[in-house]
């Protein structure tokens, strides 16, 4: 059966509106019903997973409603009015079972609050039958000041009355009124909130062509980083989710990544006050992501115990909740130093300055070639040094690889635009495998130290510290085993990664369109 | 999706009043239902404004051509699929159809509008025909309202005659008291003897004058005054159905 029509309009004044009643007065009878107020709140993750997947969640008064941007309802559910949800704060399973996936560790926060006045008008027949509805929405965004709030009307076709609906929809478009399209009314309110939605949260990218410089492509890359270091700054500081920081550091760790590739061209005294200052970003910012690590893990952890050790794992969680606090507020204070503040402010100065190093001698050379050379180069150091690591190599040689791949990596989605980008996906596919590997067996060397060590300081012999000591004792076996088992599997892996047609993949993607560039320079 | 008719072969006890306010009641509760008005008088289409599209008719209707003819009434959730003149032969064409399975018509008419509504009302016409019997093999549970006076008794125990005829479950029926005016000695006799059957419910519906003038508002008692003793009587019965017939 079909279902009947909703059609939305702008109307950009509200003279528009009276026209069309008066309009539609002549053909049919109009009769104002009912009106309404609410006020709608809107949230989403940070890095907008909902938008992403076309969904919407907002609270009405007591209540939480997530659906689609077509309009179509997914859950509702009574809720608390809070500042940030995650899913494990919605009390209605339905909803929450919904949201898991979707959120995982990000917390929902407002995006924007939404006042809505609603005047609803029954257009009827001559047995005053309704056979439209029309609806007049002024939504105003709460804290705009003196922006005009948007006016939208809506005409609703009542199933069986086709004509009639037809008839308004003329009406509509002969007075000039534009349709809202595909758009939805979310897609529009979320349009007016002060971030761009959808904007955060993509893969990194930079689009730079093959006739820029170094120094031009190393500021616009790094501006891009600083702009991402800025916006997670303020989520660090109010805590909204574990991810703020996570990508505060990923964005410290390109920038610093693309110091030391500087070093080559640039004099020490330029690159070492910013590297050092990095490093330490990088260093302060270390003690609380690595709790944030077990604190996402804990679920996992606990399920890998025997039932008869989890309960010895409560304490250690709980303890490091409260470490977490202290390590969060010396985290806050660097963050709002002004020694970070000046950090920002002199790396921004540096890349901005056109009459400065960055735009001047070694650094005019052409970026592409540069990087062309750059990645071959990696590229190669990084299978030498692979190929090198035998079952009899000790964890640190695996280590050192690691942070090899992880600046060849850098390096490959800094200059991703030069490349043909099937080739480049599906080389950084290979990359990723290799590395989740690596990456996987770092953290589990990391989390076995580290629990190692607490085993170490337990003293007393009061029950609970036995519980806890089991628990941990319990851990380290089960992480050990997971531990060897990547070590086992590197071999195969990193031969899969090293493979001759993972070389030729590359120097192809590298090599493409090197003739027709030199042809044209 | 449940199919409730209300059906009663003696005329006047007030089947349209029930069916146009249950089906409001219903909706109301969060229901998509569905109001067929089968009598060929289109009082329920009436109750609810709407008049049938020109194209409409009786052979539309068998040849289950009649999606496109349902209209919305003015209340959120229900829909209505009005009479039309032509439904007057309704059992005759009924019969023409298919001799073999000619009483089943009406539920596999019904049977593809369980993706668009949890609840299809039938408003019958008064009298005992194929079509009477269509009705009853069809519905989940047969609504009879009952004037507390003889010939009305005799019009259900004609009923129960029927179901057993089409051999249908007797559990389908529901009957309850309309109409019912407490100064009269015989209505109140006649309750107090029928009312602990099985077969009855305890709700009943008073006379009232506000039902009457439904006539005038074209409208159901519930969306003029909720409040009234009329709308409470109708959410009580609508509730009693839900627990006996509805929910398991």
């Amino acid at each position: 059966m079909r279902q009947p029509g909703r059609e939305r309009f702008e109307a950009d004044r509200h003279a528009r509106i009276d026209a069309l009643l008066k309009l539609l007065g002549k053909q049919f009878m109009v009769e104002e019903s009912e009106s309404s107020v609410e006020n709608r709140v809107y949230y989403d993750t940070f890095d907008w997973r909902l938008y992403r997947r076309k969904m919407i969640f907002y609270r009405c008064g007591s209540r939480l409603n997530l659906m689609k941007f077509s309009g179509r309802p997914l859950v509702s559910a009574v809720g608390r009015n809070r500042k940030t949800y995650f899913w494990w704060d919605i009390v209605d399973e339905a909803l929450s079972e919904t949201l898991r996936p979707v959120l995982d560790m990000r917390a929902l926060s407002r995006i924007v609050s939404v006042t809505s006045t609603i005047n609803e008008f029954r257009v009827m027949n001559d047995e005053r039958k309704t056979v439209a509805r029309i609806l007049l929405q002024s939504d105003a965004v709460d804290g705009a000041g003196k922006q005009t709030p948007a006016e939208t009307v809506i005409v609703e076709e009542i199933r069986g009355y086709d004509a009639p609906y037809r008839r308004i929809l003329q009406n509509c478009t002969g007075l000039g009124l534009n349709k809202r399209g595909n758009r939805s009314g979310a897609e529009y309110i979320l349009e007016r909130s002060e971030r761009v939605p959808g904007a955060y949260g993509d893969k990194f990218s930079v689009d730079l062509d093959n006739s820029i410089t170094l120094g031009e492509a190393v500021s616009r890359i790094c501006a891009q980083l600083l702009e991402d270091m800025k916006e997670n700054r303020d989520g660090i500081v109010a805590d909204i989710d574990s991810e703020f920081l996570h990508d505060f550091r990923i964005a410290v760790r390109r920038t610093r990544s693309l110091i030391s590739l500087l070093r080559i061209v640039l004099p020490e005294r330029m690159t070492g006050y910013f590297a050092a200052e990095f490093k330490w970003l990088g260093s302060v910012t270390g003690p609380v992501r690595d709790i944030d690590v077990y604190l996402l893990e804990k679920d996992d952890y606990t399920s890998l115990l025997p039932q008869p050790l989890q309960s010895g794992m409560g304490l250690f969680f709980e303890e490091l909740e409260g470490r977490r606090g202290g390590e969060l507020k010396q985290l806050q204070t660097h963050l709002c130093s002004e020694r970070y503040e000046a950090l920002v402010e002199d790396w921004r100065r540096f890349l901005d300055n056109r009459d400065g190093e960055l735009f001047a001698g070694e650094m005019m050379v052409n970026c592409r070639d540069y990087a062309d050379e750059m990645i071959l180069k990696r590229f190669k150091n990084f299978i030498k040094a692979g190929s090198a690591i035998t079952d009899a190599s000790p964890d640190e040689d695996l280590h050192r690889l690691r942070i090899r791949g992880k600046k060849f990596r850098y390096l490959l989605e800094f200059f991703k635009s030069f490349y043909e980008q099937k080739q480049m996906l599906v080389f950084l596919k290979h990359m990723k495998k290799l590395q989740d590997n690596l990456g996987d067996f770092n953290d589990l060397s990391v989390q076995q130290e580290l629990l190692n060590k607490k085993l170490d300081s337990l003293r007393g012999k009061n029950l609970q510290t036995i519980r806890l000591a089991a628990a941990l004792g319990g851990l380290i076996a089960v992480l050990n085993d997971r531990h060897d088992e990547l070590r086992h599997q590197f071999g195969a892996t990193f031969a899969d990664f090293a493979a001759a047609s993972n070389k030729t993949l590359l120097k192809q993607m590298i090599r493409s369109d090197r003739s027709a560039r030199r042809g044209k320079r | 999706m449940k199919i409730i008719a209300v059906y009663s072969a003696k005329g006047g006890v007030g089947k349209t009043a029930t069916s146009v306010n249950l089906a409001y009641t219903a909706a109301k509760s969060g229901n998509r239902v569905l109001l067929c008005d089968m009598d060929s008088q289109g009082a329920a289409s009436y109750y609810y404004r709407i008049k049938p599209k020109k194209k409409f008719n009786r052979s539309k209707l068998l040849n289950g051509e009649f999606y496109g003819f349902i209209r919305g009434t003015d209340f959120d959730g229900l829909d209505l699929l009005p009479a039309h003149f032509s439904f007057r032969n309704l059992d005759i064409a009924i019969n023409d159809t298919n001799r073999e399975k000619n009483r089943i018509v009406l539920k596999a008419l019904l049977a593809p509008l369980a993706e668009e509504y949890d609840i299809v009302f039938l408003d019958c016409p008064p009298n005992v025909t194929l079509l009477s019997e269509n009705i009853i093999t069809a519905a989940d549970c047969v609504v009879v309202p009952v004037v507390p006076t003889t010939l009305s008794l005799l019009a259900l125990e004609q009923l129960l005659k029927l179901v057993k005829k089409v051999a249908a479950k007797k559990k389908k029926i529901l009957a309850f008291f309309s109409m019912v005016e407490r100064r009269k000695l015989m209505h109140t006799s006649i309750m107090d003897k029928y009312r602990e059957y099985p077969i009855f419910m305890q709700t009943y519906v008073p006379f009232m004058a506000e039902i009457e003038k439904m006539g005038l508002y074209r409208r159901p008692v519930g969306s003029t005054q909720r409040k009234s003793v009329a709308a409470q009587a109708y959410e009580l019965l609508w509730q009693e159905i839900v627990e006996r017939r509805l929910t398991k």
